[in-house]
């Protein structure tokens, strides 16, 4: 065994260092993209089981115990399904927007710290930026399918998403920016650092409401999910999609709420910091409690996109606009003025 | 070669490659994603020179709001087509031939970018440029946040109040007379 490890040492050193960076990067991303694999389909059927109770019924309870295998027999059904592409479709945007949604949906985990010690590459310390700047692909990819379709349905819904998503960026971004004052850095390490003695969630609760009322209309779900309302619009900008090509938006769909709930866990929750400290060392326990935290998030989203209905498209620009961005620009001057007094 | 150089090369090429097809594709809607398309690989170009914000900013502000806005803009209006089908045969190649002899594509490019080129290499040799591979900051974010708020603070608020101007003059055109 010993000999295995140093022969891989030994190989490992004699490579020139570009190459080990790349492989350490590959070797990371394929970790990364088995963690939201895994945690993706887990939330699939969290939220149909979650949903089901909320409405007093069971939810999936045929295939497996509880259901568990549902999802992948429904997997097997999307992969089995006939791939249509529609003929009057553009056909490039049309067969691109589902892949650069899906991808869009990891970019986010690169500056995540999922436990102590996990460097960020040193080149990306401006984490919250970086964040900012890798969600607005998703607009991009929007607007392809919504474009590509040549539906008018799909237009109007990829519209009213790029809309959306534009115009609640802004007080996201401007409630984060409160959160690097305070931790006095960008980097999403040291914001975890900075979280040592007491959470932000206490220090900045108006920047947490903002930044959580904002990560539904940035998710498309519920009470925010204009782009996708069924009454009135089918399904948006997915509508002329089938087997897998839809599968790639129904997992960024739930890929990108792991990401603003890990965010969230990290920017307000102290990320992997343990709320009471447990025997054993703390590389096992920070990745466990920043999961826990992070389903703490996706189950308060969950609970809130079956509870509320949906509003109208102009209330929700209205609040944007007229509430939450003078409400953020306001948090901004208040922490200015605490930062200051303080050094 | 390193891989540092890889990425640069298939970088640019990308860079190039969008960038020619912002001006040579048919669907207006396609020249505005070849768009985004350029600005993402300069970001990227960015990062290899250690400017990583620069390469944020660059994604947020142009991949992010620019080119969705000339996508809003486009899905707004009534044009669809920039070229004929006579300007778009089948077939790369014949494509390739028929844009380079034509005006707009090949010849009044060629002659741009040429001088372009040469402005750019007259810069670079007068500049003097020392070419030492290390970054002068390690901290790239904070000196720059630095030189904003104090020597460059004059400037950095005009552009910010010429946004507004521009801004506040969109929205009046905006408004429909009589309401």
């Amino acid at each position: 065994m010993t000999a295995l490890f140093q022969w891989a040492a030994d190989l490992i050193s004699s490579l020139p260092k570009g190459w080990v960076v790349l492989l350490a990067a590959l070797l990371k991303s394929i970790v990364i993209v088995l963690f939201v694999i895994l945690n993706v389909m887990f939330m699939v059927w969290l939220e149909r089981k979650v949903s089901a109770r909320i409405q007093r019924r069971i939810g999936p309870n045929r295939v497996g115990r509880f259901g568990m295998w549902q999802l992948i027999a429904d997997t097997v059904k999307l992969l089995g399904k006939e791939d249509i592409i529609p003929s009057m479709v553009d056909r490039w945007l049309f067969v691109l927007a589902p892949l650069v949604v899906f991808a869009t949906s990891f970019l986010i985990w690169v500056v995540m710290p999922l436990g102590p010690n996990w460097e960020t590459p040193a080149n990306l310390n401006v984490g919250v930026l970086y964040l900012a700047a890798v969600t607005s692909f998703t607009i991009l990819g929007v607007f392809m399918s919504g474009w590509g379709s040549n539906n008018k349905y799909s237009v109007v819904s990829s519209m009213r998403a790029a809309a959306v998503m534009m115009s609640y960026e802004i007080p996201q971004v401007l409630a984060v920016m409160a959160v690097a004052m305070v931790a006095g850095s960008l980097s999403l390490t040291d914001i975890v650092g900075a979280q040592s003695k007491v959470w932000y969630i206490l220090l900045q609760p108006l920047a947490f409401i903002i930044f959580f009322i904002s990560s539904f209309a940035e998710l498309n779900r519920t009470p925010f999910d204009l782009a996708e309302a069924e009454s009135e619009l089918i399904a948006g900008y997915n509508v002329e999609y089938s087997g897998l090509r839809f599968a790639f938006f129904f997992l960024a769909e739930y890929a990108n709420l792991l990401a603003m709930s890990a965010l969230m866990a990290t920017l307000f929750l102290g990320g992997w910091r343990p709320l009471f400290p447990l025997p054993g060392p703390i590389w096992f326990w920070g990745p466990v409690w920043f999961v826990a935290k992070t389903y703490f998030f996706v189950l308060l989203n969950m609970w809130v996109k079956w509870t509320l209905p949906r509003i109208r498209i102009d209330q929700l620009m209205e609040f944007c606009w007229k509430f939450l961005l003078p409400l953020s620009l306001l948090n901004i001057a208040l922490t200015g003025l605490v930062v200051l007094a303080r050094v | 070669m390193s891989v540092q150089m890889g990425f640069f090369i298939a970088l640019a090429a990308i860079t190039l490659w969008s960038g020619y097809m912002v001006v040579a594709a048919r669907l207006i809607t396609h020249a505005a994603f070849y768009m985004a398309l350029s600005f993402v690989s300069v970001a990227g170009i960015f990062i290899l020179l250690n400017a990583e914000f620069l390469a944020a900013a660059q994604v947020l502000i142009y991949a992010g709001a620019v080119a969705t806005i000339i996508i809003f803009a486009i899905m707004l209006s009534n044009v669809r087509e920039i070229r004929s089908d006579a300007d778009c045969p089948p077939g790369i190649i014949q494509r390739l031939s028929l844009n380079l002899r034509s005006e707009r594509l090949g010849i009044l490019p060629v002659v741009v970018g040429v001088i372009f080129g040469l402005a750019m290499a007259y810069v670079y040799l007068k500049a003097g440029w020392t070419t030492n591979a290390q970054p002068a900051f390690t901290n790239t974010t904070a000196s720059i946040g630095q030189e904003l708020f104090t020597t460059y603070a004059v400037p950095f608020e005009v552009a910010s109040l010429l946004l507004l101007v521009a801004m506040v003059g969109a929205i009046i055109l905006t408004i429909k007379e009589g309401k």
